[in-house]
């Protein structure tokens, strides 16, 4: 897929979303949302107007994933989302523990050993431990705790 | 300069003094570790300022905004990394002295140079945003919307070779800021979930679009060992740094002078100002070829116009809530939370966090020059921080950030979300800048827009009003201007881009 023209897509796509509920909008409510999808549909048609000048002058890229880390960082995308999800049941710290030493080991390039492990999640403690000290104990910021108050 | 003098023993009060001491420190270590912007830094630090006093806030996050600036160049010299945008050109002459084994003289030359420029653009602030804080008082509805506009179209301006996707990037974000319920007719707009009713909370929008692209960047490249560095400091260098910059007279001047200028002009920011002097100090010297080749001149060029855009950047955004760059506009997130509204009553009613804030920011200067001079023989250990814990530690601290700005775990999913969509839109060349400008100035656009709106058709008439007056025509004739040279400098771009593709044939 030519990058010109699925940027062209998005900004299209991107204006659908907003347009749609923008119906629902009434007198100065709708004003200015309008004036911006107007202008907006007009970038649209002139992105699309470049990406066709761009592929006839062989001038546009071409979009792929080959040679993108796709697992590796889909792995990693996914244990954050996980975090994200876990944030509240287990508590920030609990939790920002758990997903900086278990994506910090997967993530290396290195080979897993006992005593990496175990030097990795004292790395790991010391630098949550900072943040709770600083955050929860000195200044006192509110943030999800897990069961146990940590 | 008498308020400034007032307000600068402020500065000294054991808390403002810490948060200088610690912004400092923080700021180089952020700019130090390559994959960490200052927007970024001083985006994740907005939301822990909530808990100190304004003025303190404020002179962490200047402290981290020009330290950071600053910072940049470790990786940049050490790494060939430029550990922030406004670095680029000091990776020209600084990487290559590193290489030679002149990593401290680069290094000390950065600070130095980084000291002149910011106290440089320092001054200029002190002196210059009064005036221009009572100027914008003459600014009606009409004209603080087409301010507001220019703001927006100037970064689009800049957006080399993606001129369509900055200006729809604004376009945007100014969408983006009318996400909840309408403050003027109380209507919900675009409520898609009841997170998004209040709207689009600044601070954890700001942390997702700067944030989250440069996570994922980091988790592809997480694996990726570079090589350690090593730092052997020499005695005597700093004499010697400083005996040099006797010569660089004429590219210290420029850096000054043109970098301040660029500062002020929103949307313009370090990285522009870096690149123009180095390749002005170039151009304009006798022995051009030596640019390039491990030269300190070409690092002081960079860093003295880098730093000199940081203080005249605030200029506009504390006078006209145009912020003349990427972290300027994140700053206007750390003022908001502090019921700080930019405009004339910074300067008249809230002069005293004002003052102490610009007294803050001088100050800052000395303490990023003394900890940067110290922090160059460490340097290398912060550069040296590995991309497998890097993208972890930071994904914590934006939670965090996010999360305790409204204690709103909804805030959350919304800076992830935004993130993970800027990225994706990143990759097809969409720049994050003019989104996040659209957003803080789209509410000043909009409000002011139907207030005009609401004058004009009492009074004189909509086109009467928003396009007449010596003041409104000087911002149309910018937001034009500023538009015609993004599409002559699109045009350019795919010239070049044109040449060197036929180049590429036919070889």
């Amino acid at each position: 897929m030519y990058k010109e023209l699925c940027s062209a897509l998005i900004m299209t796509v991107i204006i659908i979303l907003f347009a749609i509920p923008m119906t629902d909008l009434s007198g100065e409510s709708r004003e200015v949302p309008q004036l911006l999808i107007i202008a907006m549909s007009v970038i649209n048609a002139g992105q699309y107007i470049q990406a066709v000048i761009k592929i006839a002058g062989r001038l546009d890229v071409r979009v792929t994933l080959a040679g993108y880390p796709g697992l590796r960082v889909g792995i990693l995308f996914g244990l954050t989302v996980v975090y994200l999800m876990a944030l509240q049941t287990v508590g920030f710290y609990i939790s920002s523990l758990i997903y900086f030493f278990v994506t910090s080991l997967l993530a290396q390039p290195m080979k897993i050993t006992p005593v990496l492990a175990a030097r990795r999640f004292v790395v790991c403690l010391l630098c949550i431990g900072f943040l709770y000290g600083l955050f929860t104990v000195s200044l006192k910021v509110q943030i999800p705790l897990s069961p146990l108050g940590i | 300069m008498e308020q400034f003098l007032l307000h600068l023993p402020l500065v000294f009060d054991w808390m403002n003094l810490l948060a200088l001491l610690a912004g400092t420190v923080g700021g180089l270590f952020f700019g130090a570790m390559p994959g960490l912007s200052p927007t970024m830094a001083v985006a994740l630090l907005v939301p822990i300022t909530f808990y100190m006093p304004p003025a303190t806030s404020l002179i962490l996050l200047g402290a981290v905004y020009t330290s950071a600036v600053a910072g940049g160049s470790i990786s940049a010299i050490l790494l060939s990394i430029p550990g922030a945008p406004a670095s680029i050109a000091t990776l020209f002459d600084g990487h290559t002295m590193a290489k030679q084994g002149r990593a401290q003289e680069a290094l000390y030359t950065t600070f130095v140079s980084s000291f002149i420029g910011g106290v440089f653009g320092v001054m200029v602030m002190i002196l210059f945003s009064p005036p221009m804080a009572e100027f914008a008082m003459r600014f009606g509805p009409s004209e603080l919307f087409w301010t507001a506009i220019f703001g927006i179209t100037v970064i689009t301006g800049l957006s080399s070779g993606a001129v369509l996707k900055g200006l729809f990037g604004g376009a945007l974000g100014v969408l983006l800021s009318t996400v909840g319920y309408s403050t003027l007719t109380g209507e919900p707009r675009f409520v898609v979930h009841d997170a998004l009713a209040s709207g689009i909370t600044m601070v954890p929008a700001l942390i997702g679009f700067f944030a989250v692209p440069q996570i994922i960047d980091l988790m592809e490249n997480s694996h990726i060992l570079l090589e350690k560095l090593t730092f052997k400091p020499e005695k005597g260098m700093l004499r010697k740094v400083v005996m040099a910059h006797r010569k660089y007279l004429r590219t210290l001047a420029m850096g000054c002078g043109l970098g301040t200028l660029i500062g002020v002009v929103p949307g313009a920011g370090g990285n522009v100002a870096g690149i123009m002097v180095y390749d002005q100090a170039r151009k304009l010297d006798k022995h051009p070829e030596r640019f390039g080749t491990g030269d300190p001149e070409g690092v002081c060029a960079s860093e003295c116009a880098n730093n000199a855009t940081v203080a005249p950047a605030i200029i506009p955004l504390l006078t006209l809530s145009i912020p003349g760059s990427p972290t300027a506009a994140v700053l206007l997130g750390g003022l908001l939370i502090h019921g700080l509204f930019p405009g004339p009553d910074l300067f008249t009613e809230k002069a005293e966090v004002t003052y102490t804030f610009i007294a803050g920011l001088f100050l800052a200067q000395f303490t990023m020059l003394i900890f940067g001079l110290l922090a160059s023989r460490y340097s290398h250990l912060v550069a040296n921080a590995p991309n497998y814990m890097m993208f972890a530690a930071v994904m914590i601290l934006c939670v965090f950030g996010s999360y305790c700005v409204q204690n709103s775990y909804e805030d959350v999913l919304v800076m992830f979300t935004l993130g993970v969509l800027m990225f994706v839109m990143g990759k097809f060349g969409f720049p994050s800048a003019p989104i996040v400008l659209g957003l803080i100035l789209g509410p000043i656009a909009e409000e002011n827009f139907l207030r005009g709106e609401m004058i004009a058709e009492t009074n004189v008439g909509v086109f009467n009003y928003f396009f007449t007056g010596t003041l409104n025509i000087v911002l149309i004739a910018l937001c034009v201007l500023s538009l015609a040279w993004g599409l002559y400098s699109e045009v350019k771009f795919a010239r070049k881009m044109k040449a060197q593709a036929a180049a590429q044939a036919g070889e």
